[in-house]
C-alpha cells in the first residue's frame, strides 16, 4: 500500500485511524464538519475541534479503477467512490465489495477489518440490510 | 462571490499580434527551454517585432520544470530577454488564457507595453513534478490514480443524474479528429481516421470512463504576443483583441454545492456580461478538453444550453470547421496532444490561427470572435479547481 505523507494538518485524522476511530474537524460554533483537514475552519472563524464521526455516509458516485497511482502494490481493479458522509463532507475511498453489487445511494460504513493495521486510508463496505425478526 | 463584471478588456486597448507554436511530440527527448525556442523563433519571424522589443513576460509552468524555483527568471535569461514585469502562472490549464489577462493587466498598468506569453513543457519526456497537500496524504492513498480517476467520478454523478450521452461524446470524438488530420501540428501518432464505434468500443479506464475520453500528454511549446492597440497600430501588426476575461479560482470552498457545477457557471455568464454578448453571438469555441466529458459541462454551465442537455446540443449542431458552431478545430487537446501545463496554448493558438486566418484547409467561414476557456487544477472531492473564460475579437 502506498504509505501516506502525513502532514501536521492531519497528524490526528491519522492517529484516529490508528485507534479504529474515524476523526473530523468540526467547526466549534456549528458543528459543521468538513475534510480533509485543513488550518481553518471552512464554515466560520470560531475554530475547529477534532471529533469522532460515525464512520457512516452513502455512495454519492462510484468507479471500477482499472488504473492505480504509482507504487501501488494492491489488486487491481478496485471501486473506488466519492462517500457522502453522514456528517457532510466527501471523502475519496475504495469501496471493499464487488463493483456489480454497488450502487450510488448505497448506505456505507467504514470497514475497519479490510484497514489491517494502520496507517491505512479508510475503507468502506456496504451496510448490510437489517434482518427481519423472525 | 465577487469578480468583476465592467470589464477592463472592452475598451479594446489590448491586442494579440501574433502566434506561434512548435509541433506536439509524444517523448521528443527535448526541453521545455528548447521547445520554448523554437516558438519564439517562430513569433518572432511571423511578427517581425525585435526581440528586444519584448519587456514583459509570462510563462506557465512546466512539468518538466518543476522544483525549479527560479523558473520564469531562467526562462527569460535562456530566450535572451530583458523585462520590466515577469511572472509565472500556476492555475494549470488556464495559464494560457490567463496569462494573456495579466498581460493586459500589466500593460494597462504601465508595467510593459510587449508581452511575451509563453506555454512550454516537455512532461511526456521528463515529469519532474511533486505534487504535495491533500493529493499525497488523502487521494493516493485512496486508490487516486490521476485526474482521470475525477472525471470518472464526475461521469458517474452525470450518468446518475442525466445519463450519459454516449453518442455525442463519440461525434465530440470524431470531429475533434478530424480537425487533427488536418493539423500538421498534433501529434502524429493521433493523426489516424477514427469512428464513431472506435471511440465507443475503446477501452474502459476507470467506468464509465473510456481510453478515448482522456487527454494524452505530449511535448510542445507555443507562444503569443499581447501589446497595447496603441502600439500594434503604430508597427502596423494586424490584431486580435481580447475583450472579455473571467476567472473563478475554487468556486465552492465549502463543498456544499452540486459537485458537478464548476467556476464556469459564474465565469461564463461573467464574461458574457463584460463584452455584451449571450452564447449565440459565438462564432466558434476554443474550449478546454482534457476530457470529452468537460466540453459536455461547459455547454451547460456557459449558457449555451440547460443542464442535462449537452449532450443534445452536440447532436444537433455541426461543430467540424465547416459546421455551425466550430469547436477545436485542430483537434484540441484530446486529438491533438496535451503539453502538459502548455496544455492551454494548444486551444489559444487554434483560435488565434483561425481568427488571423492562417487555418488553411481548416478555416471556419466566420472567424470573427471566439470563446477560449481554460481548466485548472483538480480539487479534493469535488469538480475542477480553476475555470477561465475568454471572448475574442477580430480587429479592424
Amino acid at each position: 500500500m502506498i504509505r501516506p505523507e502525513i502532514s501536521d494538518i492531519g497528524a490526528p485524522f491519522w492517529q484516529g485511524l490508528r485507534e479504529r476511530r474515524l476523526l473530523l474537524q468540526f467547526d466549534r460554533a456549528s458543528g459543521r464538519a468538513q475534510f480533509h483537514p485543513r488550518p481553518l475552519g471552512l464554515h466560520g472563524e470560531a475554530g475547529v475541534e477534532w471529533r469522532e464521526a460515525s464512520g457512516r455516509g452513502t455512495l454519492l458516485a462510484l468507479t471500477l479503477s482499472r488504473v492505480a497511482p504509482a507504487g501501488w502494490d494492491g489488486p487491481v481493479p478496485y471501486p473506488l467512490a466519492l462517500v457522502q458522509l453522514q456528517e457532510g463532507p466527501r471523502m475519496l475511498a475504495r469501496v471493499n465489495a464487488s463493483y456489480e453489487d454497488l450502487r450510488a445511494g448505497q448506505a456505507v460504513q467504514v470497514d475497519w477489518e479490510a484497514m489491517g493495521e494502520g496507517p491505512v486510508f479508510p475503507i468502506f463496505k456496504p451496510i448490510q440490510p437489517p434482518r427481519r425478526q423472525p | 462571490m465577487g469578480g468583476c463584471v465592467t470589464g477592463f478588456l472592452r475598451e479594446r486597448d489590448i491586442a494579440i499580434v501574433g502566434y506561434a507554436e512548435t509541433k506536439l511530440v509524444r517523448r521528443s527527448g527535448r526541453s521545455a527551454l528548447a521547445l520554448a525556442g523554437e516558438a519564439v523563433a517562430g513569433l518572432l519571424a511571423q511578427t517581425g517585432i525585435e526581440r528586444d522589443r519584448i519587456d514583459g513576460f509570462a510563462t506557465t509552468l512546466a512539468m518538466s520544470e518543476a522544483g525549479n524555483p527560479f523558473y520564469s527568471n531562467l526562462l527569460a535569461e535562456g530566450l535572451g530577454l530583458s523585462v520590466s514585469w515577469c511572472q509565472a502562472t500556476d492555475i494549470g490549464g488556464a495559464s494560457a488564457a490567463g496569462n494573456v489577462a495579466r498581460a493586459a493587466m500589466a500593460i494597462r498598468s504601465g508595467m510593459c507595453e510587449m508581452v511575451l506569453c509563453l506555454a512550454a513543457d516537455a512532461v511526456s519526456t521528463q515529469d519532474r513534478s511533486v505534487q504535495s497537500g491533500h493529493r499525497t496524504e488523502f487521494c493516493d492513498p485512496a486508490g487516486y490514480a490521476g485526474p482521470l480517476t475525477s472525471f470518472a467520478l464526475l461521469s458517474s454523478l452525470y450518468d446518475q443524474r442525466w445519463g450519459l450521452p454516449h453518442e455525442a461524446l463519440a461525434k465530440l470524438a470524431v470531429t475533434q479528429r478530424r480537425g487533427a488530420l488536418l493539423n500538421g501540428n498534433a501529434c502524429e501518432v493521433l493523426r489516424k481516421p477514427l469512428t464513431g464505434r472506435d471511440y465507443l468500443e475503446s477501452r474502459i479506464v476507470s467506468d464509465p470512463l473510456r481510453m478515448l475520453d482522456c487527454v494524452m500528454r505530449c511535448d510542445g511549446a507555443s507562444a503569443v504576443l499581447v501589446t497595447s492597440t496603441r502600439l500594434a497600430r503604430q508597427l502596423g501588426l494586424r490584431m486580435v483583441h481580447p475583450i472579455a476575461y473571467a476567472e473563478r479560482i475554487n468556486h465552492d470552498p465549502r463543498g456544499g454545492d452540486d459537485l458537478l457545477a464548476s467556476g464556469f457557471n459564474d465565469a461564463g455568464p461573467r464574461a458574457f456580461a463584460q463584452a455584451g454578448m449571450r452564447p449565440a453571438d459565438v462564432k466558434m469555441l476554443h474550449w478546454y478538453d482534457d476530457f470529452l466529458i468537460a466540453l459536455i459541462l461547459q455547454l451547460e454551465q456557459t449558457g449555451f444550453c440547460a443542464p442535462g442537455e449537452g449532450g443534445r446540443f452536440v447532436l444537433e449542431h455541426d461543430l467540424g470547421h465547416d459546421g455551425d458552431l466550430p469547436l477545436n478545430t485542430g483537434g484540441g487537446q484530446i486529438s491533438a496532444g496535451q503539453p502538459g501545463l502548455a496544455g492551454g496554448g494548444v486551444n489559444l493558438v487554434e483560435c488565434l490561427r483561425q481568427m488571423f486566418g492562417d487555418a488553411g484547409a481548416r478555416q471556419v467561414k466566420d472567424a470573427s470572435n471566439a470563446m477560449l476557456t481554460g481548466i485548472g487544477v483538480i480539487q479534493y472531492a469535488r469538480n475542477w479547481g480553476t475555470s477561465a473564460v475568454m471572448l475574442l475579437e477580430r480587429g479592424p
